[in-house]
Formats: structure tokens, sequence, C-alpha cells
């Protein structure tokens, strides 16, 4: 499973770092790669391709590996990053940057291109304050509390964006509108690296969570019992979903479906193990990214769909058939 | 390693649920604890497993306090199984029974679940979903995963704290269930168990602990506390003991309706 899903990753970056505008063979990344080949090739490859390709992977693996961490959490196979307002609070964040920004702060903020994605980031962090705060009143924090509050803040969020968007003007709305449905497109070294980081400290945080988490599968009570601490384990998963997610979607935007459909294909078909499910949905969340942003690139070319959508048009008829031929009893 | 309470009171969201229970538990032998419901039973228990803090008094595991024990030691050397364990998503019984393992880290995990199955007689069933599973065989199961959470190189060795571990097995499992248990605690094992059957506490248990309005009311051995004029009080319904021919007590029932009488007791009657 495990070598099945690395080889899919490994054949997926290759194809990822192959196609385009200006298509090689296998033979001439290599090429690129090395600066063997033309100088063009090797601008191609190195400046657009690669750093796009660093961002697939981590992005997809958080999302993935977040979207575990969550479904653990809340005991419940239907929760994933979007759920708990995370991606909602980056939408905040993103709309009042690329609508409100300009009109306020004129052309100094509009020609500022970290703008967006600082803002984004902001706005998950906002979102998951808030949500703590609410979750943790009155003492001990409770995972009920946390999924009634991310349900209110997507609400939230909903709203303000959609202010947001009555306000924007042509070039605004173009621009949110698509941020909401998710892109790699313009990833540059500049723009991947500080989310790539902060995914890539997610992603190993939340490897090493899987037996806490594996204890958590006993519910509350019997995770104490097996020596885990159910409310830091809470407080990590938190943390941790907001500084990845946040600041992935804050680049990317939303992308939809991966979080969910990713760790829940995986538990039916090797259980809820995190030991395995935890490294391997890292591993599927990445290949179903870079995969799909392939085929983003290529499918309409030299036109560009959203990434986002294209997770969500191929994630959600998949999930549907894995829900509609499951087991009674084996969701629950 | 010796399990004592020492004038242990609960409050369970500001309602006083045990007020103040000392006890000692020696290991090696079979203790039950017996009551009428809402007695505290499952809250005592939860308070000897370290699940439950007391509001004040305190629980030592061998001399000292749970609150000085850390959370992954206490987890190897002493297991809790619920009245009613979560499992929030599908898994087979073996997967189950190893979470039992994660105190442990990764050591001899399959060999150890293995032994843990087949005490249990779950061999055959170790690939099925728990989800699938009779009331009684998940039962089995979840103390099986008990069993292997505190299982060492030589086997298993602590305390095994169940809370009503029959409550779904059918009158021959609840025995064999009850004498696997006891034959644990011949072994060295420290057990205290929940039970509503008081016929299995006569016959399987060293001491019982009649609890009732979160007091002991009684502790000794079976015969001492399970009598028929404690038991009438406390349950608030006139029993009659069962003898054999030698005279010990099998179990307590309620007596012929005739020959009830429910005029001292019967504000304890339930409903």
């Amino acid at each position: 499973m495990g070598i099945g899903l690395g080889i899919l990753l490994f054949a997926g970056s290759w194809l990822a770092l192959s196609v385009g505008a200006v298509n090689l063979g296998p033979r001439g990344v290599w090429d690129a790669l090395w600066g063997t080949s033309e100088p063009m090739m090797t601008v191609v490859v190195r400046t657009l391709r690669a750093p796009r390709l660093l961002l697939a992977v981590t992005t997809g693996a958080v999302l993935a590996m977040a979207g575990t961490a969550l479904q653990a959490l809340f005991r419940n196979p239907l929760a994933d990053p979007a759920l708990i307002g995370v991606s909602a609070g980056a939408a905040v964040g993103a709309a009042g940057a690329t609508v409100l920004g300009p009109m306020v702060l004129a052309a100094a903020w509009a020609v500022s291109a970290a703008a967006a994605p600082l803002a984004a980031f902001a706005g998950a962090l906002a979102a998951a304050w808030i949500l703590w705060r609410v979750a943790a009143q009155q003492g001990r924090p409770q995972v009920a509390r946390m999924l009634l509050a991310g349900i209110a803040l997507n609400a939230l969020a909903g709203a303000l964006v959609g202010l947001a968007l009555y306000a924007a003007d042509n070039q605004g709305l173009r621009a949110l509108t698509g941020w909401m449905l998710g892109s790699l497109a313009g990833s540059t070294w500049g723009v991947v690296a500080a989310p790539a980081v902060l995914s890539a400290a997610a992603i190993v945080a939340f490897w090493r969570m899987s037996p806490s988490l594996d204890a958590l599968l006993l519910g509350d009570s019997g995770a104490r019992q097996a020596g885990t601490d159910p409310d830091k384990l809470l407080r990590q998963v938190a943390g941790w979903v907001a500084l990845g997610v946040g600041a992935s979607v804050a680049v990317t935007g939303i992308i939809g479906f991966v979080g969910l459909v990713v760790p829940h294909a995986l538990r039916l078909l090797i259980g809820p193990r995190h030991r395995a499910l935890m490294p391997l949905s890292g591993l599927g969340g990445a290949a179903l990214l870079v995969i799909a942003d392939v085929g983003a690139r290529t499918l309409l070319a030299p036109a560009e769909l959203p990434v986002g959508v294209l997770t969500s048009l191929v994630g959600a008829p998949f999930f549907l058939v894995l829900v509609a031929r499951s087991r009674p009893g084996s969701l629950s | 390693m010796k399990l004592e309470s020492q004038d242990v009171h609960v409050v369970l969201g500001g309602t006083p649920v045990i007020a103040g229970i000392s006890a000692a538990f020696s290991p090696g032998s079979l203790h039950a604890i017996v009551g009428p419901n809402g007695a505290g039973k499952s809250t005592f228990l939860r308070a000897l497993s370290g699940g439950v803090i007391p509001a004040s008094g305190a629980v030592l595991l061998g001399d000292e306090p749970l609150s000085s024990w850390s959370a992954p030691a206490l987890a190897k050397i002493r297991a809790l199984m619920e009245q009613r364990p979560e499992t929030p998503f599908a898994m087979a019984a073996w997967q189950l029974v190893a979470l039992g393992r994660l105190p442990h880290g990764d050591a001899d995990e399959i060999a150890t679940v293995e032994q843990c199955l087949a005490r249990l007689s779950l061999s055959d069933l170790a690939g099925r979903d728990v989800h699938t599973l009779s009331g009684g065989e998940a039962q089995r199961v979840h103390l099986a995963r008990a069993l292997a959470q505190i299982s060492g190189a030589s086997g298993p060795a602590g305390w095994l704290l169940l809370d009503e571990p029959t409550a779904a097995l059918d009158l021959g499992w609840a025995d064999e269930i009850l004498s696997l248990v006891r034959t644990l605690s011949e072994e060295g094992l420290g057990v205290v168990v929940v039970l509503h059957d008081l016929g299995l506490a006569l016959r399987h248990a060293d001491t019982v602990m009649l609890i009732d309005g979160g007091r002991a009311v009684a502790h000794g051995t079976p015969e001492q506390v399970l009598t028929e004029a404690q038991v009438s009080d406390v349950w608030g319904v006139r029993v009659r003991a069962l003898r054999d021919e030698h005279g010990r007590t099998l179990t307590l029932v309620p007596a012929r309706r005739d020959e009830q009488h429910p005029e001292p007791n019967s504000s304890k009657l339930p409903g």
C-alpha cells in the first residue's frame, strides 16, 4: 500500500515536471534538473514547475493528514479541515485583502503580491483562535463545542466573503473567485517557501501524533487510561491545523475534498490505526493533488482549470461511491 | 502491589457520588464490588483507576498516590474495562486488542495480542469487525484489550479493573469469564470487578464490598457481606438465599411476592 502510493506520487511528480506548454520526456526532466539541457528548459523546470510541485506535495499531504487527525479527534469520518472554519477564516482574510485592501490603501497595497496570502494566513489563525476560545470556555476543551463553533465560523465567514464579493469591483471579483476555487498557479520559490516549511513542520507533527491518535480510538476516557491526555492532543491538532493548513490555503485557496476523501478511503482499506493511516494519508494526499494539478494544467491547455474544482469534481463522485458501497455500520 | 483508597470522596457535576470510602485491596485476589444502581460502584472503580480525580482523599498504588504516577507508567500496570467502551471506527477485533499495546511501544505486539485473544477464545473472531460482533463477543474483545494493556514479558501483571464485564454475557460465558479472571488473580494479578450478579460474586470473589449511597456499607468475605438481611436492606426488596447441600449460599433471589413486606424499605425501591 505504502509502496504503491509512493510510486504513484513519484510518477505523478515526474509527470508534473515534464508536461506543460513545453513537453519534456522523462529523460528531459532529468537533464533539466541537472542543468544539462537547454538553458530554457532548465529555467522552466527549476523555477516554474519544481516550486509548484513542492507546493502540491506539501499542501496535499498536510490537508489529508489534518483531515485524518480531525476525523480521529471528532470520532467522525466527516471531519476535514474546512469543517472547523480554518479555510473559511483564510477566505475572509483573502477577501479583505483583494477587495477592500485596494480601496483603503490604493496602489501601495495592490502591488504587494504577498498581501493576500498574508491576510489569508492571518484570517486562518484568527479563526482557529476564536474556535479555541469558544471550545475551551469553562474549563476543559470540548469536541462538540469545537464542532458547533466551526459551523458558526463557517457561516460567519461565508457572510463576510459574500459582503466582500458584493462590494468588489470586476478585478477584485475575478481575483477572489479564483482564490476560492483553489489554484497552484503563480508558484515561485518566493511564494512557496514559507507555506512549504510550515506544512512540512505540520506533517512531521501529525505523524508523531499517530500513537496518541490511536489511543483516542478507545474514546476520551479510554485514551486517558492508555496514558494519553486528550485535552493536550486537541490543542496540538488545532494548533497544527491552523499553522499547516492555514499557511497552505493562504497561497493555494480552497482545495476541497482532499482532507475528507483521502483519510476516509484509506481507513476503509487498511483500518483506523494511525501508525499506518497517517503516513499513508500524507502520501495519498500529496499524490492526489500532484496528479490533479497536472490535470488542471493540461486538460484545457493553454487555459488552466482551478485545481480545487478538479479535486471536488473527481473527489465527490468517488466519495459517493465509497459511501454507497460501504458495509452497514462501517462508517460509524 | 497494593491498591488502596483512603477516605476517597468524589463529586461529579456538583453532586457528591462517593462519600468517603477507605479500603485496601491486595493483589492475587478477586475483589467484587456490588450495590444497587446509582450507588457509585462505577465511579469508585474509575477513582481506583485514576480516571476520576477524588475531591478529597487519595488512591494509592504500591504506597504511592496515583497523582504521583506518570500516565504512561500507570497505563502499563492497570487497565480499566468500562461498562460501555467506545469504538468510534470500524476495526478488526485484533486491531482493537492491539490498541492495548500502545503504552508499550511496538515490541512483541503480535505475540501478546495473539495470546490475549487465545485466552478469551477469540482467535477465530480475530479478523471480524468489532461492530459486527454480538454484545458478549465484543465484551470479551474489550477484556482481551485490557489484558493486553497490562501484559509484560511474563504475562499480565498489575491491576485489572472491570466494570460489569459479564453484563452482556449469557450464564455460561459469564461464569467462564469470571473463572478466567479468577485464574488470573490466582496467578498474581489484582482484580477489582463491579458485578450485578450476586451469585457470581459468591462463587468467584475473595472479598466483596457492598456500596450504597456512595459509602461502603460492608466489606468482607462474600458469605459475610451477602447475607439475606444486608441485601434485603440495601436493595429494598426482600431476598432469600439459595443454598447448596452444605449450607453454602449459591445466590440471593427476591422472595415470592406474597412474602414481600414492602413497609420498612419501600423508599428504596427503584422507580
